[in-house]
């Protein structure tokens, strides 16, 4: 009778299908575990982008206040006095009223020559 | 042998290993699955984050829209600190006098307030500037710390106080457009819940309810600054020349009511309202009953004239200044004799304008001032309106109707003896006057938008024009409006001097000065009234009040561009 080759085992063979959803449950894991750190790094800037935005509406509003009392009538009475800059309304002789030109019928307009704007003096101003 | 304490050893380390994680295990099960609510609620209760976001209120803009600013919120912070601590640091007098420096407050006030042991808050400056903030941050003073609020502020202060109003530290409208439009401009709190780590971080995954706060809602007046500011400098120098107990004064679009400027001395800083005496923050023009004397025969000519017992050529006997009538002595303050009803409204001849009502009746006169809109409300869209003062007419005695067509006997606001005027100006339609203009989201919906609105028509159109005809006379040589009259623009209007009335009878001394009028003449664009309240000197409406007319008419129509003959007319003439 032949001899039988036992082929002794030592130690324990690790089954290889086992070793796989081994290896796959571990990458979900930890794939699982990444995503939540990005969801909560994702969270924290958008409430340090939350807190920029508010500061940036605080910073805008207070921009606007200025803005509103330096073009007031008031300031800007101050600071044309504080130049020496004396403002008055003009003399109703002063004022002279332009309006459009009408389209002007002469041949020299036709043919794109020059045209001037009309001025008129109307009797208001007299 | 060695072989074999070896594996002693080994399984006695693994059963030591394995008993404790076992216990471990026991130990997180029981936590997680035994009945612990009381631990887990605490430490639920201290992660929990529950926050309500304050809404902002709206803003108030004028007439031209978002460029100019008259209310808006303004983030700053309070001041606090934690005495306690202060105190554990033994700086109390370091950080008091830091402080005050920074804020403009008294030392020992401060320091009053930090040395309190038993105390872990106190406020010490409330709605602090942020530039002030940062000058305290960088002290870095212990115990101190800063609370975000908003407050509301007015960038022009004193301007316009009485018709923006103010809101009072619960942000609550107390006054004027904020008290009239509370309900628009207040908006809805939102609230946050959510949950904080070790550090105090919201977490933001963790985020349980988030609802926004909603902000209030834009209001877009009718008042033009830069007309208020004219307006508020003619009050200013009336206040500097003629010192007196209060003035104020109205600017209006006569076809529309619209009204363009409004203010009153004496006046308040709206930023400042909580030192402010009641006095200062009365508007005036709406709330004062005065009595307005000479002004209101202009209403009564117009309605005679419209009734057709007079025409401006009608004459009348002038009584050579005293008239004795029912028992009581009527005096004008000429001798006149005979006069037209254009020459009595020129000459403001108190027995012709008397004459004159008494050819109408009491019963007519009393119906036509209601037409007028004397005695009720115009409906102006700011609260404290007051309706006048107008007896019915079963309360008049013989000689009432001659009283009441000198401005006496009678009590209007300013607003209503502007509408008198606008009226005749407007062809006899009385506008309802008011000052907002649209109310708007901040998702650009529109949730008011205010159009003219006729009220009445007391007068035709053709009376309506005769008077705008005689009014212009009252600016004209030998008129009293002398000094009302605007450089190139022909003013059609009234003065006024009218004795205060007091105990038994009126004052000798105590006048209210006014003029009324609008221009131009011919075409009215706007209608303006001033009224002085006691002025001392000079107490005539046409040396008082004329000449701020005059100021604030004459800037106005050239700020506006209005042109000598009306808006209308000039499109007329270029066509």
């Amino acid at each position: 009778m032949p001899r039988k080759n036992k082929k002794k085992v030592n130690g324990f063979a690790f089954p290889v299908p086992f070793a796989g959803a081994v290896v796959a449950i571990a990458v979900l894991a930890l794939g699982y575990v990444w995503l939540g750190c990005r969801c909560e790094a994702i969270g924290r800037d958008i409430k340090k982008l939350e807190t920029e935005r508010a500061a940036l509406m605080k910073k805008h509003q207070n921009e606007e206040l200025r803005w509103a009392q330096l073009k007031s009538p008031r300031n800007i009475e101050r600071a044309l006095s504080r130049h020496n800059i004396v403002m008055t309304w003009p003399r109703r002789d002063q004022v002279v009223r332009l309006y459009d030109a009408d389209l002007d019928q002469r041949p020299s307009a036709r043919s794109g020559g020059r045209t001037y704007a009309r001025l008129e003096r109307s009797a208001m101003h007299e | 042998m060695n072989d074999r304490r070896t594996t002693v050893r080994f399984i006695m380390s693994a059963a030591l290993l394995a008993l404790a994680m076992i216990g471990l295990g026991i130990r997180l099960a029981l936590l997680h699955l035994g009945a612990n609510e009381s631990i887990r609620a605490s430490f639920a209760n201290t992660r929990r984050y529950e926050k309500k976001l304050l809404a902002g209120r709206g803003t108030i803009y004028d007439c031209r829209g978002r460029a100019n600013i008259l209310a808006l919120n303004m983030a700053v912070k309070d001041v606090c600190a934690d005495p306690k601590a202060i105190l554990a640091t033994n700086k109390l007098v370091e950080v008091s006098s830091r402080l005050a420096e920074h804020l403009g407050l008294p030392v020992d006030a401060i320091a009053v307030k930090l040395n309190r042991p038993d105390r872990s808050f106190a406020y010490v400056g409330r709605f602090v500037h942020e530039d002030v903030i940062a000058g305290i941050r960088a002290e870095s003073l212990p115990g101190v710390f800063f609370r975000d609020t908003t407050v509301r502020y007015y960038p022009h202060s004193s301007y316009m106080c009485h018709v923006l109003g103010f809101v009072n530290y619960e942000g609550a409208g107390s006054a004027g457009v904020e008290q009239f439009l509370d309900k628009y401009l207040r908006g809805s709190p939102g609230v946050l819940e959510s949950r904080v780590d070790a550090f105090r971080h919201e977490l933001y995954m963790e985020r349980g309810r988030y609802i926004p706060a909603l902000e209030g809602a834009d209001v877009f007046l009718n008042i033009d600054q830069n007309v208020q500011h004219i307006v508020e400098k003619a009050l200013d120098a009336i206040m500097e020349k003629h010192k007196p107990k209060a003035a104020w004064a109205i600017v209006q679009r006569v076809r529309t009511g619209e009204l363009l400027a409004m203010a009153t001395r004496p006046s308040f800083d709206l930023n400042k309202f909580n030192t402010t005496s009641r006095s200062a923050m009365m508007n005036r023009a709406i709330s004062v009953n005065y009595e307005p004397g000479s002004t209101f025969k202009a209403g009564i000519i117009a309605i005679a004239i419209d009734r057709g017992t007079v025409t401006a050529d009608t004459v009348f006997y002038c009584e050579k200044g005293r008239w004795p009538y029912k028992g009581r002595i009527l005096r004008d303050h000429h001798s006149y004799g005979r006069l037209t009803v254009a020459d009595i409204l020129k000459k403001s001849s108190n027995i012709g304008a008397a004459k004159i009502a008494l050819t109408l009746g009491n019963k007519r006169m009393y119906d036509d001032m209601v037409e007028f809109g004397i005695g009720h409300r115009l409906g102006v869209d700011l609260p404290g309106e007051e309706a006048g003062i107008l007896h019915s007419v079963d309360k008049w005695s013989k000689i009432s109707a001659t009283r009441i067509a000198i401005g006496q006997g009678v009590a209007v606001t300013a607003l209503q003896m502007l509408g008198i005027v606008c009226t005749i100006a407007n062809d006899g339609f009385l506008m309802k006057p008011y000052v907002v203009g649209s109310v708007v989201e901040s998702d650009g919906t529109v949730l008011l938008d205010r159009r003219p609105e006729v009220l009445a028509r007391p007068i035709s159109g053709e009376t309506a024009a005769v008077m705008r005809r005689l009014l212009s006379r009252v600016t004209e040589r030998g008129g009293t409006g002398l000094k009302a009259r605007v450089d190139g623009y022909k003013v059609a209007g009234k003065t006024g001097t009218a004795q205060k009335p007091i105990a038994g009878g009126y004052s000798s001394t105590a006048y209210m000065a006014s003029f009324v009028g609008f221009l131009p003449a011919e075409d009215p664009e706007i209608g303006v009234i001033v009224v002085v309240d006691e002025p001392r000197f000079v107490h005539t409406g046409g040396a008082v009040a004329g000449p701020a007319f005059s100021e604030i008419a004459g800037q106005t129509v050239r700020y506006l561009n209005i042109s000598p003959v009306g808006t209308r007319l000039a499109a007329a003439y270029q066509r």
